[in-house]
């Protein structure tokens, strides 16, 4: 295994491919693309843990989030201020969170961060207009709007109290067919 | 919640071992709920200080130690930030390699070979991705499509594994055999191009039509010698032959019915019967792997539409229009369909008709003629599902609904085309298996007869050699009869009376034709021809349809009246129904010529592979994705299942031919048996211990036979049974489930009035532990999926440990579960400030959008 790689120690590789789904050569590639983000910034040398981190702006304008309505989002949900600025650490944790290989749970809870966009923990009319908002770019009026959200309560809150806890979330969010990402 | 973890990381680490291990537990404890209450944990983790669990037990020790493995096996599971996982990955490390030490040998070996057996395990992991093949393209294409495209080639590549399994199949123990050890090419005469053709055998004409030195060679069945063991080592290949072609279906039901139960276990859906329309659409429309302008929009564009469609299905759902026109249009529509259908079936019956008779009238054929079949075939299933799609707009039903039927309606279109054509294939085959004994009443004359012709000169010397190649030749009529009549037909036909060379002439072409005419070669011929004009035709519609549209639309959009891009031609749609449907057409192909044709399995992988390549390019190059993308994630058993269907439709032709026909006689492995299947009984026979036969004899009797059928079908039954009642039990828990939900809530009402009216501690005390019950009872009842991980752990991890740190666990989850059950309802005081509390940072954050 050990060849002419030096970004990172064995024991780090290790330790990431113990934290994340990734094998070793992903992670590799991850940090290249961390890396290509800002040549500048980034140390070819991550041994001795530096502390750099990226901006949103940079993070914002990769390909896999560019287009994404909630890639800001995201950022915040992810990255350790939650300000969307990221370190490689936050980095490959959102990949691993997202990739393809991440149980539903764990990704029913993300997703369940990524839509409470007040951050109180549950998912209220708010946070439910918001995202509609996003996902359709502000093209639906704002009656149907009312309607759908009015419908999604009505769908997954068990307890009926208005708002989508986790569980509610969870308990819907695992059920559905397509949900896989 | 960062800030909080740090802290919490920062302060243990300057403490002992034991505080750490307490505190990673106290982590581990919160896996889901840690969103929830991290709000408590500076408090929780300055309470629980100092009692230090440096015992020397070594069962405890080693207990912890496997909880610290725990942790470091599921630690990926957890949502936390990665500095954070990778701290407790670290102190858990540590903490085992410390103790492990001191445990006694043995177990220290065993921790070492596991971790071994770990890390090359995970080596082995990380070279085995690196040979799946096109990963990184299917990964690009997914990026740039969304997942739904990629589906197809994901499929695409799972087919193309089957294909090389299949390849292994045939090649290893039919083909490389018979090239190695079978009697080489010109030796028999199944093995010789017959004389008149041998000048045509090279031309082009003759190989595009897969004849000449193709027709006689491994490719076909027909190449194949029926000597009973060849080579040194004794090898059968008859029987060889015979295994294989079941096998090969054996194993494609297997991995199918195998890959399908995976994916039912992996879609909990299955089960469900509640409806969250509106919820799914919200909140699992995004594609979260497209990354594409294009595909962004239309994607944004599709949930607009999609969302609207919920609206007005849900505004609609009561009124129920039964408009006239709109029912008379329908009838219209599947009448036209059916029509069509039928049009198809009769077109390719027809063809196949057609052909035949041209082939017997005319010495020389064209290419076109000798094509004619397999080109109709092709442009029917290429023009078809447009013309189907025409006529679903008349239907006017919902999208999803006329995706569904236009699906239905392909697969049929492709199973009728299939099918008529094997069907005339096989009417065909009847009429050559039935050809052979018409002329005179006796068989066995003419079947001499026959030979005479073939051998071509029926001199004296040859007599003796011609007998004895009667005798050898296992006709069932007694043999002293043919040799009889050999001797006479010889006899006329060298003193040359008048009428018998006449009829020996008239022979001499029939079975030349015959001896050509090996109905398996033939079939297998037509399936292979099939295959190969359906390849061009893909290739040239991927070609035209795509390519050339894509620039014609690009480049001359500029120097047109109307907007290109966005009108008329517009650029191809990547149809993934569609296209799905087509490879598992061409799947049901290879099931059905597989046994006629040994390489179509092999044919069929360098297909595959051009087809990922060539589509792949086209789909980046010159689609954009389908508007109404038919939702098939990875775990969607719907094309699964039209395969499975496909599989067995493909199947029972190959056996009906089989167990119907009559092998022929002058070539291929099974030649002179009476049956194909022969060959089981006659190893079982010959070639086992009489005790193995005779055991067979039994096991096959009908007292064996009817007594397991009723066992399976008892079986079936019950377990049927079973999935009933346990449907009925999941029923019963999510009854359980809700109203325990609505009791949790009337407690928690009763709290608050309770808190209200007298804040003290006791009245609190008694009623966080009653909520905490529930809580634990909810979370036992509600964690059978894989979210338990964490918190299964949770709830057991206590009743192991020892005593000391039982009761602080208790007493902390407890004060953990109230308060984040407390914040669950929100209706706790002290939660509920918080969120206003936060609202005031948020108008800043969003300003940025």
């Amino acid at each position: 295994m050990g060849n002419k790689q030096t970004i990172f120690t064995a024991q780090q590789l290790d330790a990431y491919q113990d934290c994340t789904y990734f094998t070793r050569k992903e992670i590799l590639r991850l940090f290249d693309r961390y890396r290509d983000l800002a040549p500048q910034l980034v140390p070819l040398d991550y041994t001795s843990h530096p502390d750099v981190k990226l901006p949103y702006e940079l993070i914002g304008s990769m390909p896999e989030l560019k287009d994404n309505p909630f890639r800001q989002r995201i950022a915040e949900v992810f990255s350790e201020d939650g300000e969307g600025n990221m370190t490689l650490d936050d980095f490959l944790d959102m990949f691993s969170v997202l990739s393809e290989m991440a149980p539903r749970d764990l990704k029913a809870f993300y997703a369940f961060k990524i839509y409470d966009f007040n951050d109180d923990d549950f998912l209220c009319k708010s946070d439910l207009e918001k995202t509609l908002n996003k996902l359709t770019r502000n093209e639906l009026t704002e009656d149907e709007v009312r309607m759908v959200c009015e419908k999604v309560i009505d769908e997954a809150d068990l307890d009926n109290d208005g708002r989508l806890s986790l569980e509610d979330f969870q308990q819907m969010i695992v059920r559905a067919p397509d949900f896989l990402r | 919640m960062s800030t909080v973890s740090e802290s919490l990381v920062g302060s243990s680490r300057s403490l002992s071992v034991a505080k750490r291990h307490k505190s990673i537990r106290k982590n581990s404890r919160r896996i889901y709920s840690a969103y929830q209450d991290h709000q408590q944990d500076s408090s929780d983790d300055e309470d629980k200080e100092d009692e230090r669990v440096d015992s020397n037990d070594p069962e405890e020790m080693f207990q912890n130690i496997q909880y610290q493995k725990e942790i470091i096996a599921n630690i990926r599971t957890r949502p936390w930030p990665m500095r954070r996982k990778l701290k407790v990955l670290k102190q858990a490390r540590e903490i085992v390699l410390k103790y492990e030490g001191r445990l006694t040998r043995t177990r220290g070996y065993q921790t070492a070979g596991a971790d071994l057996l770990k890390k090359l395990s995970r080596v082995l992991y990380n070279i085995v991705v690196l040979f799946i093949p096109w990963e990184v393209r299917i990964k690009k294409i997914e990026s740039h499509f969304g997942s739904g495209v990629a589906s197809y080639f994901i499929f695409l590549r799972w087919l193309f594994g089957i294909n090389i399994v299949l390849t292994i199949m045939t090649g290893a123990f039919i083909v490389l055999p018979e090239l190695l050890a079978g009697a080489p090419f010109g030796t028999t005469r199944s093995k010789t191009i017959p004389k008149e053709h041998l000048a045509s055998a090279q031309d082009l004409d003759t190989i595009w039509s897969l004849g000449g030195y193709l027709q006689y060679s491994v490719l076909f069945y027909g190449y194949y010698g029926r000597v009973r063991k060849i080579g040194s080592a004794g090898y059968r290949l008859p029987l060889a032959y015979f295994l294989v072609g079941m096998a090969v279906f054996a194993y494609s039901f297997i991995i199918l019915l195998r890959k399908m139960a995976k994916n039912s276990r992996l879609s909990l859906a299955s089960a469900s019967d509640e409806n969250f329309t509106f919820c799914w659409r919200v909140f699992c429309a995004w594609d979260y792997l497209i990354g594409n302008l294009e595909a962004a929009e239309s994607k944004g564009a599709a949930i607009v539409n999609n969302i609207r469609e919920a609206i007005v299905e849900e505004q609609e759902k009561k009124k129920d229009t039964s408009l006239a026109v709109l029912i008379s249009l329908r009838i219209l529509a599947n009448i036209l369909v059916l029509l069509s259908l039928a049009g198809s079936i009769y077109i390719i019956y027809f063809v196949v008709d057609r052909s035949q008779k041209l082939e017997q009238e005319k010495p020389e054929l064209t290419l076109w003629e000798k094509n004619e079949v397999s080109v109709v075939v092709s442009l029917i299933t290429m023009i078809a599902p447009s013309a189907f799609e025409l006529v679903a707009q008349l239907e006017m039903y919902h999208p999803r609904t006329s995706l569904r039927f236009q699906l239905a309606r392909v697969l049929v279109l492709y199973l009728g085309n299939l099918y008529s054509l094997i069907i005339a294939l096989l009417d065909k085959v009847n009429s050559m298996s039935s050809a052979v004994p018409v002329p005179v009443s006796t068989g066995n004359w003419s079947d001499s007869s026959s030979f005479l012709a073939t051998i071509s000169q029926p001199e004296v010397d040859s007599l003796s050699t011609l007998v004895s190649e009667i005798s050898s030749s296992e006709h069932r009529n007694s043999t002293i009869a043919t040799i009889a009549t050999v001797l006479e037909v010889a006899n006329s036909s060298r003193s040359g009376s008048g009428a018998l060379p006449n009829r020996t002439a008239l022979f001499e072409k029939n079975t030349r034709s015959q001896q050509d005419q090996c109905w398996e070669t033939y079939v297998g011929q037509e399936m292979l021809k099939l295959s190969i004009i359906d390849m061009i035709f893909t290739v040239a519609s991927i070609l035209l349809i795509d390519f050339i549209r894509g620039l014609v639309v690009r480049y001359l959009s500029d120097c047109c009246c109307w907007d290109l891009e966005s009108k008329f031609p517009e650029y191809g749609e990547f149809k993934i129904a569609e296209n799905v449907l087509h490879l598992i057409y061409n799947q049901g192909m290879i099931w059905m010529g597989a046994f006629f044709s040994p390489c179509l399995p092999a044919f069929n992988v360098l297909k595959l592979i051009g087809l990922m390549y060539l589509r792949s390019w086209a789909v980046l190059t010159c689609n954009v994705p389908h508007q109404q993308v038919f939702r098939a994630s990875r775990s969607n058993n719907f094309y699964l299942a039209m395969l499975l269907f496909m599989l067995f439709l493909c199947m029972l032709p190959t056996i009906f031919s089989i167990v119907r026909y009559r092998p022929s006689q002058h070539c291929g492995p099974f030649s002179g048996q009476e049956k194909i299947y022969d060959i089981i009984s006659e190893t079982v026979a010959s070639d086992f211990p009489l005790w193995f036969s005779k055991v067979m004899s039994y096991v096959t009797s009908p007292v064996v036979v009817l007594p397991a059928l009723l066992l399976l079908f008892m079986l079936i039954y019950y377990l049927q049974a079973i999935a009933r009642s346990l449907k009925f039990t999941n029923n019963q828990l999510r009854m359980q489930l809700q109203t325990e939900r609505t009791d949790d809530k009337k407690k928690v009402f009763q709290m608050a009035a309770a808190r209200l009216q007298a804040p003290e501690a006791s009245a609190d005390k008694q009623l966080d532990r009653q909520e905490s019950d529930t809580t634990s009872q909810e979370a036992s009842i509600h964690t059978p999926s894989p979210r338990g991980n964490g918190s299964v752990t949770n709830f057991r991890s206590p009743v192991r440990r020892g005593n000391s740190i039982r009761t602080i666990t208790q007493s902390a989850s407890r004060v953990d579960l109230s308060r984040g059950s407390g914040a669950g309802s929100g209706r706790s005081p002290a939660v509920a400030i918080l969120p206003k509390h936060r609202l005031e940072h948020i108008p800043n954050r969003f300003h940025t959008l």
